[in-house]
């Protein structure tokens, strides 16, 4: 099959864990996983997105979304059965789960989605108004176990991923030469600081730019000292480095900081 | 749960946190003393310091703070 018949998706799943259970990031990674069938598809990183917080709403502990893109040739019946196959296995049994699955090849209005997604961040939604959008949108919407009221959040959070402006990367960002591709400081934190340029930070991250907290974009040639884990956020539709200003130098995001994305 | 009171209050059968969604220090002096702290997923932890009840899997995110789950379970 050509590579112009390969299709970007938007995937997203929300309310599949339970207190001790596999996290609902971590399920996505492995979807996002399975769905990789041959070296041309490709998936981007899991994004989390934080949803509304508020007594009338079902959540565990902290109400939000996982999404991630997929270019791939296969079919939509093929990724929805595999996506399914997966959160029936993989989600705990007093979840609701959801599962979103957005052909960002046709033609669906953008803006509905992304005004769904903000408002699912401020107010409650019923799982009725998501239907009626992903119907009207002609988006994949299903329900997997208990109330599905996931699918409320699944369809946010395709919704935040289009805004492109919400949400944290999952899990930490390894520095590798992209020759070699081996990892220059292994899976862990790194314990001491290392000073590093933004353009050489790029080239071995494969993220898309370094942006401050205050939302200033840092050049190429300025130096940012990288320390402990490495996080992202996506923000202006780019996966991105957040940095803080310390004592006169530019510091690797601490968690405080992440949390507000 | 005694042990957590000077921090928490009792409301049924949870425990609210007293200091809202910021207060760090009070976050891991309640943590430090508690029996069943366990990490949540770390993608969910937002302090820095890891012994802390705003990076435990047994907290329960609210609008104005957060309860504590472990009587629930």
């Amino acid at each position: 099959m050509e590579k112009s018949q390969r299709k970007s998706w938007l995937i997203c799943i929300d309310d599949t864990d339970d207190i001790g259970t596999k996290g609902t990031g971590e399920i996505a990674e492995e979807i996002a996983a399975l769905l990789l069938g041959n070296a041309e598809d490709i998936s981007t990183y899991v994004t989390r997105h934080q949803l509304f917080i508020h007594p009338d709403i079902p959540y565990t502990s902290h109400n939000s979304a996982m999404c991630f893109k997929l270019v791939s040739q296969k079919p939509l019946a093929e990724i929805q059965s595999i996506a399914v196959e997966h959160l029936l296995t993989q989600s705990a049994a007093a979840a609701d789960p959801g599962l979103a699955i957005l052909d960002l090849s046709a033609s669906f209005d953008r803006q509905a989605l992304i005004e769904f997604g903000l408002q699912a961040k401020s107010e409650v939604i019923t799982k009725q108004d998501a239907y009626d959008l992903a119907a009207a949108q002609g988006i994949s919407l299903s329900e997997h176990g208990g109330t599905g009221q996931g699918v409320i959040g699944a369809l946010a959070g395709i919704g935040l991923r289009l805004y492109g402006r919400d949400g944290r990367v999952k899990g930490q960002i390894n520095l590798c030469e992209p020759d070699s591709g081996q990892n220059l400081f292994g899976r862990g934190s790194i314990e001491s600081g290392i000073d590093i340029s933004v353009a050489e930070f790029l080239r071995l991250s494969k993220l898309d730019c370094v942006v401050s907290t205050s939302g200033d974009l840092l050049k190429p040639d300025e130096f940012i000292q990288l320390s402990g884990k490495i996080k992202a956020i996506y923000w202006q539709h780019q996966f991105s480095l957040l940095v803080y200003s310390k004592q006169g130098r530019w510091c690797n995001a601490l968690k405080q900081h992440l949390k507000e994305y | 749960m005694g042990l957590l009171l000077p921090w928490y209050e009792q409301d049924g059968n949870s425990l609210r946190f007293k200091f809202g969604h910021d207060d760090y220090q009070a976050s891991r002096e309640a943590a430090d003393v508690c029996l069943h702290f366990s990490p949540d997923d770390e993608d969910e932890q937002i302090d820095d310091v890891p012994i802390s009840c705003f990076n435990c899997m047994k907290r329960r995110w609210l609008k104005s703070g957060l309860e504590c789950i472990q009587l629930k379970l």
